[in-house]
């Protein structure tokens, strides 16, 4: 019995969010949506104010309570590594895993994935000259319309035999982290058995593998801090997720650092506003006219 | 007998002639169902970004909101037809015969009207069949699968049972030529195999049906549909046992509502004093009194509950919510809906002065509004409030406010049931003629003994116009 997990140490996470940004590039998730995401919050009054950092990716449950309400099996728990994938051939987007998963990490498909994308969908000017360069530069790169597109993600995946992977999937249907089942069914030696977050991590955070295999990189790690605190995230929901956090619980009273999240809509209206306004261009690498 | 034939007539009227606020009505039904259209078109091609639904978490949204809460309310108006015909063919209640078969049209046309809301709700309504080809396994675990199933159940039982109470009788409107000629196929394909024969088994059947749809009502409306949410472990203000029982009791009060809402019209419509009377308003009303009271009840359980020192964090919050917080307005508007309501149906059971029939569908307005507020708080507030701590404070707060082609999709289910009622008052007499002093013998030859309505007088119409 496999099952896939990560041990993640809350000790050194500095909150850099490279994981987050990591997992939209590999995976080309589409604007709002964070397949990782990792909280900032805070606890406590002025001055006793502690900060925390929470990453909170999918914990592909032994008990996934998503597959359980899915009235297509589109959600489904794949036997061979216990990783949670979703079938977006039969998945008929009625966002039930959504609203039955208790850690809030599933997004759904609002949108066609070429709108979806950053700088895709508003004509912006910056995004267009970057893909006239790619074309002229990469000789293998025959344009079309998905220039974000990771070629991986195309692969079909077992035991579907169809995508499994990637976020750019089609409008209409729910996505997830999928523990970058791309990687792990690529055949490839130094892919399988990583992650895009774990791998970027600066501090080493994430440590990616067996839950069931005393060998195993995350179980190592956590038998190696067995004198620190280790807890999941909602053990008592019944779902027996398979993320284990090392490090202090945050308390029931911490508050997001955040008010809320940039809207894909805003996303949008941003990069709108900065096609008319060349000289923000400076801000993020562009060439001012 | 001769009264007979001329109720038959009268009965039949709607089929033979049309008034002009009928176009009217059905003109206006019928512009809300083509922006319906074209607002569903608009989010098929754009996806369901057009609408106000997001993630909730990090999106700070509600992945379902008007659409789902206005499937619900569907469900609860789709149990009118039973609880009338159950209480005529079960409980011997003779006097809501005249609004019998009106209550089972309003079944057969909510049903597909709540199916409906859930097509729209869904993003890939393309691949809707993979429902039924996962049936066998789904069906162990999906709520989303029992509803489809109860609701499928639901539907052939209504259906069967208003198809063979009308056999029998477009069977004796057809012979009196009270019939449109125009629709004859629809008829001849209605009466198929048809023979008078047949009634006495017709009347067994029925008494069993409406015992199956019965039982399917707290399997339905009790049950599987609450549960969509009750079970749903991880939002405070949804897990619970309390919410079978709860939206039972504010299905039914919706049902009754709509009924007294459509008996109204019709009576209006076609000046049916006597035969749609005061005492049919008068028992729903009753009904309506007993059925709202239960539902504030229950109100004030979740409140009372929720907002004890006590309670745990998350309930405590999200009652908040509703009692002084974002739900506050639709919450107060929706339980004073039902205060308003509870307080004309006392006064006018108490002092029978004050009862009308206008006042009483005015009621009906209200609590069906009161009702439909509550259930889409319901389905936004659980979601809106999600998840346990730690988790819950992490998230930023979220908010939903329904989108214009939201918006325009609700009112055009609403009007698609008001145009697919109307077509059918053209077609099927919509007052069960049982409800007459007894039916002709079906073995005489002569139905009415009456000469001037026999077979050869096939124009009535041209009699009647």
């Amino acid at each position: 019995m496999t099952q896939m997990g990560m041990a993640i140490d809350l000790e050194r996470c500095q909150g850099c969010r490279a994981c987050m940004v990591a997992c939209k590039t590999e995976n080309d998730t589409p604007r709002g949506a964070f397949w990782m995401n990792v909280f900032r919050h805070e606890d406590g009054e002025f001055p006793d104010v502690e900060q925390g950092f929470t990453p909170n990716p999918c914990h592909h449950c032994s008990e996934p309570s998503c597959a359980e309400v899915c009235p297509t099996d589109a959600r489904f728990k794949r036997d061979d590594d216990g990783i949670v994938l979703t079938d977006y051939d039969t998945c008929i987007g009625c966002r039930y895993c959504e609203v039955g998963c208790p850690y809030g990490v599933n997004y759904f498909q609002w949108r066609e994935s070429e709108e979806g994308q950053y700088g895709f969908g508003v004509n912006d000017e910056l995004v267009e000259d970057t893909h006239q360069q790619l074309m002229e530069l990469d000789d293998d790169y025959e344009g079309g319309d998905r220039p974000w597109a990771n070629p991986e993600l195309d692969a079909t995946q077992e035991p579907r035999d169809n995508k499994l992977g990637g976020g750019d999937h089609k409008v209409g249907t729910m996505g997830k982290c999928t523990f970058c089942v791309h990687r792990q069914d690529s055949g490839d030696e130094a892919l399988e058995g990583t992650t895009a977050c774990e791998e970027v991590c600066p501090t080493n955070v994430i440590f990616f593998g067996d839950m069931e295999d005393p060998e195993s990189d995350p179980r190592q790690h956590i038998n190696e801090k067995r004198d620190k605190n280790n807890w999941k995230m909602l053990e008592g929901s019944g779902n027996e997720p398979n993320i284990v956090y090392l490090g202090d619980k945050p308390d029931d009273n911490v508050r997001s650092m955040e008010d809320e999240y940039k809207d894909p809509e805003e996303a949008i209206s941003a990069e709108e506003n900065r096609s008319h306004n060349p000289a923000a261009y400076l801000t993020d690498g562009g060439v001012s006219e | 007998m001769s009264t007979f034939g001329a109720d038959v007539e009268r009965l039949t009227e709607p089929l033979r002639k049309t008034s002009k606020s009928f176009y009217v009505l059905f003109g206006i039904a019928a512009v809300f169902s083509a922006i319906a259209l074209v607002a569903y078109l608009i989010q098929l091609r754009q996806g369901l970004a057009v609408t106000g639904l997001r993630g909730w978490g990090t999106q700070g949204g509600t992945p379902w909101g008007l659409y789902i809460g206005t499937f619900i309310w569907w469900v609860g108006i789709a149990h009118g037809g039973i609880a009338i015909s159950a209480g005529v063919r079960l409980f011997g209640t003779e006097q809501f015969l005249p609004i019998a078969r009106i209550a089972e049209i309003l079944t057969i046309v909510a049903l597909p009207a709540a199916a409906t809301n859930i097509l729209l709700d869904i993003g890939r309504p393309d691949v809707m069949y993979q429902m039924i080809l996962n049936w066998p396994s789904t069906v162990q675990s999906s709520p989303l699968t029992w509803d489809m199933t109860a609701i499928f159940l639901y539907f052939s039982l209504s259906a069967t049972y208003l198809a063979i109470t009308l056999r029998r009788d477009v069977y004796y409107c057809r012979e009196r030529g009270t019939l449109p000629e125009m629709l004859d196929p629809v008829y001849r394909l209605l009466l198929f195999r048809y023979h008078p024969s047949e009634n006495e088994k017709t009347e067994q059947m029925v008494w069993w049906l409406a015992l199956g749809v019965l039982l399917l009502v707290p399997l339905l409306s009790g049950g599987v549909v609450p549960w969509l949410f009750a079970t749903m472990g991880m939002h405070p203000g949804w897990f619970g046992a309390s919410h079978g029982p709860a939206m039972l009791a504010e299905s039914l009060t919706n049902a009754i509502a709509v009924v007294i809402i459509v008996a109204g019209a019709f009576r209006y419509a076609y000046g049916w004093d006597d035969i749609i009377d005061d005492e049919v308003f008068r028992g729903l009303n009753t009904l309506l009194l007993v059925l709202a009271l239960t539902t504030l009840w229950f109100v004030l359980q979740s409140l009372v509950t929720g907002s004890f020192p006590a309670a745990p964090a998350e309930t405590t919050s999200l009652t908040n919510a509703l009692v002084a917080g974002e739900f506050a307005v639709p919450f107060w508007l929706s339980v004073g809906g039902l205060l308003v309501a509870v307080g004309y149906l006392a006064a006018q059971s108490l002092q029978p002065s004050l009862f009308s029939v206008k006042a009483s569908v005015a009621v009906g307005v209200i609590v069906s509004a009161a009702i439909f507020l509550k259930k889409v708080v319901f389905v936004v507030e659980g979601l809106l409030h999600p998840t346990r701590e730690p988790l819950a404070s992490m998230f930023a707060d979220g908010s939903y406010w329904p989108t214009t082609v939201e918006v325009a999709l609700t009112v055009g289910t609403l009007a698609g049931v008001i145009l697919a009622f109307l077509a059918i008052t053209k077609i099927v007499p919509i007052v069960e003629l049982g409800h007459l002093d007894d039916l002709p013998d079906p073995d005489e030859g002569d139905l009415g003994g009456d000469g001037s309505t026999d077979d050869t007088a096939a124009d009535t119409e041209g009699v009647s116009a």
